[in-house]
């Protein structure tokens, strides 16, 4: 768990990050976003102690970081900088095995990590490992600094851009496979992005950032369905506020299962968008729907895909 | 050359026929140059190491502050003639290589001090940043990141250095070192231009066959 408690971080005058309060639980993903200049990667920076806090602390699984040896904290968080920052004198391989080297890992067990990783960000490890960065493109570059970022296997994840310079195929890629480590191994993720849509497919915690004040957090949907200002308004999507709201919502929060229907049922945890997708080119205005949690079947209807929010069954 | 140099009496003779001596003898081109590299090498060795050391110091955030005046007193060191280093290190460590030693020192400290802070400072903040993110130490960061990095430019002072320094110690043999510089003195003291083709030819090769040598060590790296 990471508890940020009313952190404060002045240059000069200016103030870039202020009394920002936020707790991000054990095994989950909190998404900073904001306008550029908002204070996202200076308070990754905070938390991993590249710079100090003016005021306010962080608090890492209940020990304040402040506390810690600098060096050893940053080995035990993975760190996907925003300008990606491979060294450009070593290799792809020699990139990734950067903090496991640090660590004193065995020779072959870096070596399969390496492969592992390569693969994982979706570089063949044959003609990749043996690279340097010059010969990369960005994103590929930008992949082997995720590889570098989980190499050792952190607990703790700190991710300022990390998909940003990458095409949509590979960045949905790399997002499933993010979910997935995250899934399997419960680590704890913060990750800045400028893509909305990145931050709710990604975290279950949306945090935003104006002037380094912290605007609103909550879950995509809290913050889809009750942005607190214009700012938030404007930053999860303005006109297309409604249809990321049907991303974000379950079948199973708008379905009745009082009277169920005939057909083939469409599974309740799947999201409204899926579900009015099936409506569209179907032609149908209600659809059946199984609950396999609870073994129970019902109805969604359009009018209640546009119902009020929050109307639970 | 230098194996050549002493059976060339007949040439320089037929060059300058009034000299009675065409050819230097008073110590053999071979020692000349053995002592002469040795002058050069170890005042190189301690520029290179109190160079790049300073350069280290002066951007570390402790020898901050130091970074100003190091870069006045540097360029004090070169911009004062060697030869009042010479004259003012004659009285306190005595006639021979020792002022020699001092001169080449003071003379060669700048372009190596000079290269190291541009090296480490030309670092871009990516990689810095990265080394500092991820968790390597300071010295690591110095040591695997910093100064790879900045090591052609660091060379390319020594390599600045060593030249400046092979030409400028010619003028230890004014205070009793034994040089390549002799032939050159005595040549000019006595009259005898071919004592002083014969010096600077062989310096000069000298300066050559060393910067071709960083040429290479250059490709190396
Ligand atoms: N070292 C520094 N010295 C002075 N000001 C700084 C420094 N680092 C950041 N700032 C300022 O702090 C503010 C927040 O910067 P920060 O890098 O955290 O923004 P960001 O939210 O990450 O923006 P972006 O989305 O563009 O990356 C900016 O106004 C920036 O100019
Ligand atoms: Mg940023």
């Amino acid at each position: 768990m990471i508890v940020l408690d009313r952190l404060t971080k002045r240059y000069g005058n200016a103030v870039s990050v202020d009394q920002l309060s936020l707790t991000v639980p054990t095994g989950t993903i909190c998404a900073l976003v904001g306008a550029s200049g908002g204070g996202k990667t200076t308070t990754l920076r905070l938390i991993n102690r590249l710079i100090e806090a003016d005021e306010g602390r962080v608090l890492i699984d209940g020990t304040d970081a402040a506390s810690l040896a600098p060096v050893a904290l940053r080995r035990r968080i993975g760190y996907v900088i925003q300008s990606v920052g491979l060294f450009p004198h070593w290799n792809v391989a020699r990139n990734i095995a950067t903090v496991p080297d640090l660590l004193g890992w065995k020779r072959d067990r870096i070596d399969r990590r390496i492969d592992e990783l390569l693969d994982l960000v979706g570089l063949d490890p044959a003609s990749y490992r043996h690279r340097r960065p010059h010969e990369l493109s960005g994103g590929q570059q930008q992949r082997v600094g995720v590889a570098r970022a989980l190499a050792a296997d952190p607990d703790l994840l700190l991710m300022d851009e990390p998909f940003g310079a990458l095409d949509p195929v590979t960045r949905d890629g790399l997002q499933a496979a993010l979910l997935d480590i995250q899934a399997r191994t419960g680590k704890t993720i913060v990750i800045v992005t400028h893509d909305i849509d990145e931050a709710i497919r990604l975290a279950s915690l949306v945090a935003v950032l104006d002037g380094g004040k912290l605007i609103q957090h909550g879950s995509p949907h809290d913050l889809l369905a009750r942005p607190a200002n214009a700012f938030v308004e404007a930053f999860v999507g303005g006109p297309r506020r409604g249809l990321r709201l049907l991303q974000v919502t379950r079948v199973r929060e708008r379905a009745d299962f009082s009277e169920p229907i005939g057909g083939t049922p469409i599974d309740a945890d799947v999201t409204l968008d899926i579900a009015l997708e099936r409506m569209v080119t179907t032609g149908a205005h209600r659809l059946p729907v199984y609950d396999r949690a609870a073994d129970r079947r019902g109805t969604l209807v359009l009018a209640a895909i546009a119902s009020p929010d929050g109307r639970q069954t | 050359m230098l194996a050549l140099l002493p059976y060339s009496a007949p040439i320089f003779g037929w060059l300058f026929p009034e000299l009675p001596r065409p050819l230097y003898t008073r110590a053999s081109f071979l020692d000349l140059a053995v002592s002469h590299a040795a002058l050069v090498g170890m005042a190189s060795l301690v520029v290179i190491t109190l160079g790049i050391g300073i350069g280290i110091f002066v951007t570390r955030p402790i020898g901050r502050d130091f970074a100003g005046p190091v870069d006045t007193l540097a360029a004090i060191g070169q911009t004062f003639p060697p030869t009042a280093v010479l004259a003012l290190a004659v009285p306190a460590v005595g006639y021979g290589s020792a002022p020699t030693i001092i001169a080449l020192i003071a003379y060669g400290l700048l372009p190596v001090i000079g290269a190291t802070i541009a090296g480490l400072t030309a670092i871009p903040r990516a990689p810095i940043e990265a080394a500092d993110g991820i968790g390597l130490s300071p010295q690591g960061r110095l040591l695997k990141v910093e100064l790879p990095l900045a090591a052609p430019i660091i060379l390319a002072g020594v390599r600045t250095s060593v030249i400046l320094n092979i030409g400028t110690a010619t003028i230890g043999s004014t205070v009793g070192a034994l040089t390549l510089g002799s032939p050159i003195i005595e040549g000019l003291s006595g009259s005898n231009p071919a004592y002083v083709i014969q010096g600077a030819l062989l310096v000069g090769l000298f300066a050559v066959a060393t910067d071709l040598w960083f040429d290479e060590l250059e490709q190396v790296l």
